[in-house]
């Protein structure tokens, strides 16, 4: 087992350098020297072609690539200029994922509970009207596009019945009344990032309730997109476990009912679907986009789409080498997991 | 007139009652169920799909009205002001328990009337002590905060209205927190409960029910201190003693919680379950079984599967007897419907399957009348049933030792419970486990102590089956039905099993009704023998009288085909295919094939006759109504 | 005697087969008939048994397939269909008048639904109902365009990859999981944004390719399950080419996994293409529901001009993924229930 994970942890290191390729590919095309073109007309032109000599505008491309390749793995990603401008980009990274995270939470939280459930309830009474109304939920689920339901979720329950807030809430640019300018996090002696986490050390309980305000509703609608997907797998999967010959042993051993489901079948039926739950985890982590550009929430997607569109090559660099990272981990989790819970699967 | 009562509807803010009335629905809904959820447990599939309807329309039912009173309430708010005080949700969530409450009632008692569920008047008792504490907490809830607005005290909100100057208050947002915390408590016993092996554990309604308890106590006397430094010193008396500190909260209720936990396992709720152990070990068999030679009498089974293309008569009018310590062999082709019988006995059939008709007997009770509830004490303890490929029919994720031991688990809890109060630290699991070494011991299974925290995929094909075989007898049954146990074995494990089988029967007095296709197996091991075509048994005799002299022509032809050492003769073999079952030929289901068939043969359908001292045949040749124009030969 | 009468048997036997169908009323209503009622049994085909057995396994597959919700999907995608082919009978304004037409000053914008606006206007003043209905023709297009690159390509490089197995499937397969390891939207995101002009082709081809490893995953594994059946081995020592083998075997019998996704990946791109919009990277100059969602989002009191777009994405989002799933449980062989 050990030297299965091992193999499969070197494996990611080409790659991981596969991928480096593919953003500096991408960034020659972006780069174009945004910077030094901001200065342009601010500075001597003698002195943008000193700053292009120092900064390898002139190298050869091999010199280009083993620089950038050095650069990344030595931690230093560059520095945003405009999206978050002056921060170096690890640093963007630490701040802005940790909210992603929190976003996360509560779908993690959620899916399993509910997705089994819904799957062994439209398992176990198949083709009946229940099966019908859960099959129904999972395919509005699967079919619904998110942005439209975060504009729903947000009109109807953020504004018209409840005045439920719903906006940005950590930008400094926004009213001075706000939260987070009347409780400014400067006197903290430290932050771990998470806002929930900080909230609660320093005791701050209006940020925190505040907090969990504006994170419900985002994270309700990822629970409503990723809860189909993991839904259709178990049910699939309990189907297929109440064919098989053990469980009608189960039932000729004189268990109950309940328990043939509960015990017997749930524990086979779960094991593609635990795979299932982490590998949709870095999905959900990395494709937050649309529910964080609906609900203009500060995270890592958010952040993603602002630098493609400004054109902050660095930062949309940055946050893609990331994203594969936690795709590939997620994998490699989903994998050996799937080893652990299965007895059958020695390694594979 | 109209117009301004019209005029006044518009004030209120009706939207923002609808969505706290469904917020209190769904917190009525998990509270609720809590309390009625315990006694579920014990009923039986109907029953419980009967109570959890009857919980949903009175739920539905306490929702509308509660709704229409709190519209009405802030309607009459704009002129009696008192009535504004009553527009809180606090007041909706009362509400709605009270008019629940009668109404749940009301529908229990209509289930009830007639079967025996919620009937005991213990359970009745603390189902109705459970709510009306519930309604306790409510109704305490509301004089609460009534009695906050009358007296002025300031209150903030827990999801602001304005969301530029919110004004959270802390009092209200300590029971958030408590609430928060005593989830997060929760998840962390069932993680810390389900990583400490099975041996320990408490039992789970004990767990259950005390961890309830643990929260409820945590619960209240967390917001108890809340109402004392929040409310009482700090804004009425203006002494403010301290912030209130979230951290502290943290710790705080989960101390209390996890204390309480302690307390109620160890002084409440683990002696009640102690006794409930000793009152079972105490108590007498509740089944009780005439002794009786007949183990199992089968008579005009009928078992149907509606499909899609038509319906299967797969059992067709089966009878026969099984009587103790006897094997009883049923021969067929595949498809013929051998396994369907046998499932059939057990009540195992799904749908689409259905049994329509027929007694099967076991010791004089009809187990096709027995209820669905009441079978499971059948099976696996007095009727076991042991299946073919031992490979799928194992479960693969549980090693081999926890499957036998469910067996004990499940239906000898009583000799366990003795076992285990002799020895001080032991518990059933334990014992079940040691018995089940025993029991592959006995089995001549070679190093029992390794070989019984193996997966089923890890051990040979002979050994899966010898498992099988295990689980089959644990439970010291009167009847063992062995469904093709040997067809995916090769020869040489083949004879050890039915060895093996032979053996079991003589020392545990078990009878076996041994279904196969295979001739050879049921001249080794059968006293009787049935064989069976399409759906119906064609001949039912001795072992050695169908051998020497078989009556019907299929038993012939069947006879014939088989090749003996040492003799040269022709393999005569009989011509067509085996019916469709959804189409069967009129009459006798063998005459399409049948080399003597006459002139009823195509109309009728075969009587069972006796033609010899218990040899039935079905066969219009022996039936003394046809028997003018043909004579009994035997060829 | 016993030899003619069997003879006799084949003779019978063969003479059922040869007989010709006729294309009369009658014996189309039977046909009918047979497929639709469960049990039904025609007097004429109880003597072709064996072609019976040909015929239930179509009869199964096709009750199989018309479940409720499969029509009410397949309804739905007529609807659709219908709205895009008619388009420009069904409502006044031209596509031009709907997208660039600029008609702004005249008619307001954001306005609520008005007789002359059945559903009001966006915010640069274009008629809703308009956009909504040439919308369906920017939905369809994209999703069967990308969907059908995807495809092909998955197509081709899945039999290739699975048929000659070895060292070309390896290094196939690694580039696919390289792929895969790419969130495919913010790559397309990327490409768009770095794009001079915005290529309505470019973006879909692109699209495309970022959908082939899933196709070509589905189609490589049931290749290899194929590839082991004894039939290949028969052309094989029958002398046919490895493309003949490929191409006439292989294919026929391996597309079935892929047919069944073709539409869910249409309805699954019809959404990642609205998604995309959505974000502000699709073109202006369609009439796409994605852009129109997101210049409506930000003005609470006119919410009717996102709402609509929306239900519609919902509606033929949901039509294809409920044909596809009806395809896949009737053509599904796992999900087949055992008949006893």
């Amino acid at each position: 087992m050990i030297t299965y994970m091992i193999k499969r942890l070197l494996l990611i290191i080409p790659m991981l350098f596969l991928i480096l390729l593919v953003t500096f590919v991408i960034s020659t095309f972006m780069s174009q020297n945004a910077r030094l073109n901001q200065m342009e007309g601010l500075v001597e032109w003698e002195y943008i072609l000193a700053e292009r000599e120092r900064m390898g505008y002139y190298d050869p491309w091999y010199v280009k690539l083993g620089k950038y390749f050095d650069n990344f793995f030595r931690g230093d990603w560059g520095t945003s200029y405009i999206v978050a401008s002056g921060m170096p980009v690890t640093t963007l990274i630490t701040k802005i994922f940790p909210k992603t995270i929190e976003l996360v939470i509560l779908p993690i939280i959620l899916i399993p509970i509910l997705s089994v459930k819904l799957g062994v309830t439209s398992a176990k009474n198949r083709n009946n009207w229940k099966d019908t109304i859960v099959r129904g939920i999972m395919m509005l689920g699967v079919c619904i596009p998110v942005f439209w339901l975060a504009t729903l979720v947000q009109y109807f329950v953020g504004t018209s019945l409840f005045n439920f807030t719903y906006g940005t809430f950590n930008l400094d640019i926004t009213s001075p009344n706000s939260i987070s300018m009347r409780y400014p996090n400067s006197a903290w002696p430290f932050s771990t990032g998470f806002r929930l986490i900080d909230a609660f050390l320093f005791n701050d309980q209006v940020l925190l309730q505040d907090t969990i305000i504006h994170m419900v509703l985002p994270a309700l609608c990822m629970t409503v997109i990723a809860l189909a997907g993991i839904t259709r797998q178990t049910r699939a999967s309990m189907l297929d476990v109440m064919q098989k010959d053990y469980v009608r042993t189960a039932r000729a051993k004189g268990v109950s009912e309940t328990d043939v489901i509960n015990k017997h079948s749930l524990r086979n039926a779960l094991i593609p679907t635990s795979t299932a739950i982490v590998a949709n985890t870095a999905a959900l982590l990395t494709g937050s986009l649309f529910v964080e550009m609906s609900f203009n929430y500060t995270g890592m997607g958010y952040f993603m789409v602002s630098a493609i569109r400004l054109g902050d090559y660095v930062v949309v660099n940055g946050i893609l080498v990331f994203n594969a990272i936690i795709i590939l981990s997620g994998t490699l989790a989903a994998d050996i997991l799937y080893t652990i819970i299965d007895p059958r699967i020695v390694y594979t | 007139m109209l117009n301004l009562f019209f005029q006044y509807v518009y004030f209120a803010n009706y939207g923002q009652i609808l969505i706290e009335s469904i917020a209190c629905v769904i917190f009525v809904y998990f509270l609720a169920g809590l309390t009625y959820k315990y006694f579920i447990d014990k009923a039986d599939e109907v029953q419980r799909l009967k109570t959890a309807l009857s919980f949903l329309v009175s739920i539905l039912i306490a929702f509308g009205i509660s709704l229409l009173i709190m519209f009405a309430v802030a309607y009459i708010g704009w002129f009696v002001v008192f009535f504004q005080f009553l527009t809180k949700v606090y007041f909706n969530f009362a509400l709605m328990v009270t008019i629940l409450f009668p109404l749940f009632k009301m529908f229990l008692a209509r289930l009830s009337r007639n079967e025996s569920f919620l009937s005991s008047p213990e359970d009745k008792k603390s189902f109705t002590r459970r709510f009306l504490f519930l309604l306790l907490l409510s109704w305490t809830v509301f004089l609460m905060f009534l009695i906050f607005d009358l007296f002025g005290i300031p209150m903030g909100e827990l999801i602001p209205l304005d969301p530029l100057n919110p004004n959270f208050d802390p009092f209200l947002l300590g029971f958030e927190w408590t609430f928060v915390m005593l989830i997060i408590d929760i998840i962390i016993t069932r993680l810390v409960i389900s990583i400490i092996s099975i041996d320990k554990r408490p039992p789970k309604n004990a767990l259950k029910s005390s961890t309830l308890a643990a929260a409820i106590s945590a619960f209240v006397l967390w917001s108890f201190q809340l109402l004392i430094f929040e409310i009482i010193l700090s804004r009425v008396l203006k002494i403010t003693l301290f912030e209130q500190d979230i951290r502290v909260l943290a710790i705080g209720v989960s101390l209390i919680y996890f204390l309480s936990l302690y307390g109620f396992l160890r002084f409440k709720y683990l002696p009640k379950a102690m006794e409930a152990d000793k009152g079972l070990i105490q108590s007498t068999d509740a089944l009780t079984i005439k002794e009786s030679n007949v183990i199992l009498n089968v008579e005009d089974l009928r078992t149907y599967f509606y499909t899609e293309e038509g319906v299967v008569h797969a059992v067709e009018g089966v009878s026969f007897k099984i009587n103790e310590g006897e094997v009883l062999g049923l021969v067929g082709e595949t498809g013929c419907g051998k396994s369907v019988t046998a499932l059939s006995i057990l009540q195992l059939i799904q749908s689409p399957g259905e049994i329509l008709s027929g007694k099967v007997e076991f010791k004089g009770e009809d187990l096709l009348k027995v209820s669905t509830t009441e079978i499971l004490a059948y099976r696996g303890d007095k009727i076991t049933m042991i299946f073919q490929d031992p490979l799928n029919s194992l479960n693969p994720v549980f090693t081999v030792g926890k499957q036998i031991s469910e067996v004990y688990l499940l239906h000898k809890k009583k000799e366990l419970l003795i076992e285990a109060s002799k020895h001080k630290n032991r518990s059933t699991f334990g014992v079940a486990r040691e018995w089940s070494k025993q029991l592959l011991k006995d089995l001549n299974i070679p190093s029992p102590e390794n070989i019984i925290d193996r997966y089923p995929h890890e051990l040979s094909g002979g050994m899966r089956q010898r498992i099988q075989i295990a689980m089959g007898i644990a439970g010291s049954p009167k009847l063992l039905i062995a469904d093709e146990p040997t067809t995916a074995l090769d020869v040489t494990v083949q004879n050890q099993i039915l060895k093996l089988l032979k053996d079991l029967k003589k020392k545990y007095n078990t009878s076996i009704l041994f279904i196969t296709h295979d001739l050879g197996v049921i001249s080794k091991m059968c006293d009787r023998v049935a064989v069976m075509y399409t759906g119906s048994i064609v001949e039912y005799g001795s072992t050695k009288q169908i051998f020497t002299n078989p009556y019907h022509p299929y038993t012939k032809g069947l006879l014939s085909a088989v090749p003996i050492e040492g003799e040269e003769k022709e393999l005569l073999i009989i011509p067509g295919m085996v019916p469709n079952l959804i189409y069967p030929p009129s009459g006798c289901r063998f005459h399409p094939r049948c080399p003597k068939r006459f002139q009823p043969c195509d109309s009728e359908l075969p009587i069972s006759i006796e033609v010899a001292p218990n040899y039935f045949v079905n066969c219009h040749l022996y039936d003394p109504k046809f028997n003018k124009t043909e004579e009994v030969s035997t060829s | 005697m016993r030899v003619e009468q069997k003879t006799d048997n084949i003779i019978i036997k063969t003479d059922a087969i040869q007989k010709k169908f006729e294309l009369t009323k009658e014996a189309v209503f039977r046909y009918i008939k047979f497929f639709l009622i469960p049990g039904w049994r025609d007097p004429e085909f109880s003597s072709k048994e064996y072609e019976i057995d040909k015929i239930k396994s179509k009869r199964r597959l096709f009750r199989r397939l018309l479940t409720p919700l499969t029509v009410v999907g397949l309804g739905l995608i007529l609807f659709i269909t219908f709205l895009a082919v008619y388009a420009p009978w069904l409502t006044p304004f031209t596509l031009d008048q709907a997208t660039d037409g600029g008609i702004s000053g005249i008619t307001p914008f954001l306005a609520p639904p008005t007789p002359g606006h059945p559903l009001g206007t966006t915010k640069f003043g274009y008629d809703l109902l308009a956009r909504v209905i040439w919308g369906c023709r920017t939905a369809i297009v994209f999703g069967f365009i990308t969907i059908i690159i995807a495809s092909f390509g998955g197509i081709a490089v899945g039999t290739f990859s699975g048929y000659y197995g070895g060292r070309i499937d390896s290094i196939t397969m690694r580039i696919i999981d390289f792929v895969l390891v790419f969130p495919a939207m913010i790559l397309v995101i990327i490409i768009v944004q770095l794009s001079p002009t915005r290529n309505l082709l470019m973006i879909l081809s692109i699209f495309g390719m970022f959908a082939i490893p899933w196709y070509s995953r589905l189609m490589r594994s049931s290749v290899l399950q194929v590839k082991q059946e004894l039939y290949i081995e028969a052309a094989k020592t029958g002398g046919a080419s490895n493309f003949k083998i490929m191409f006439k075997h292989v294919f026929s019998n391996a597309i079935s996994p892929v047919l069944i996704s073709f539409f869910g990946g249409v309805g699954a791109a019809i959404l990642a293409f609205s998604g995309i919009a959505f974000l502000g990277f699709g073109d202006d100059a369609l009439p796409d529901w994605g852009t129109d969602i997101n210049y409506a989002r930000a003005r609470i009191s006119a919410i009717h001009a996102a709402i609509w777009p929306g239900l519609f994405i919902l509606i033929a989002v949901l039509g294809f993924m409920l044909l596809g799933d009806g395809l896949r449980d009737a053509l599904d062989p796992r999900l087949q229930k055992k008949n006893r």
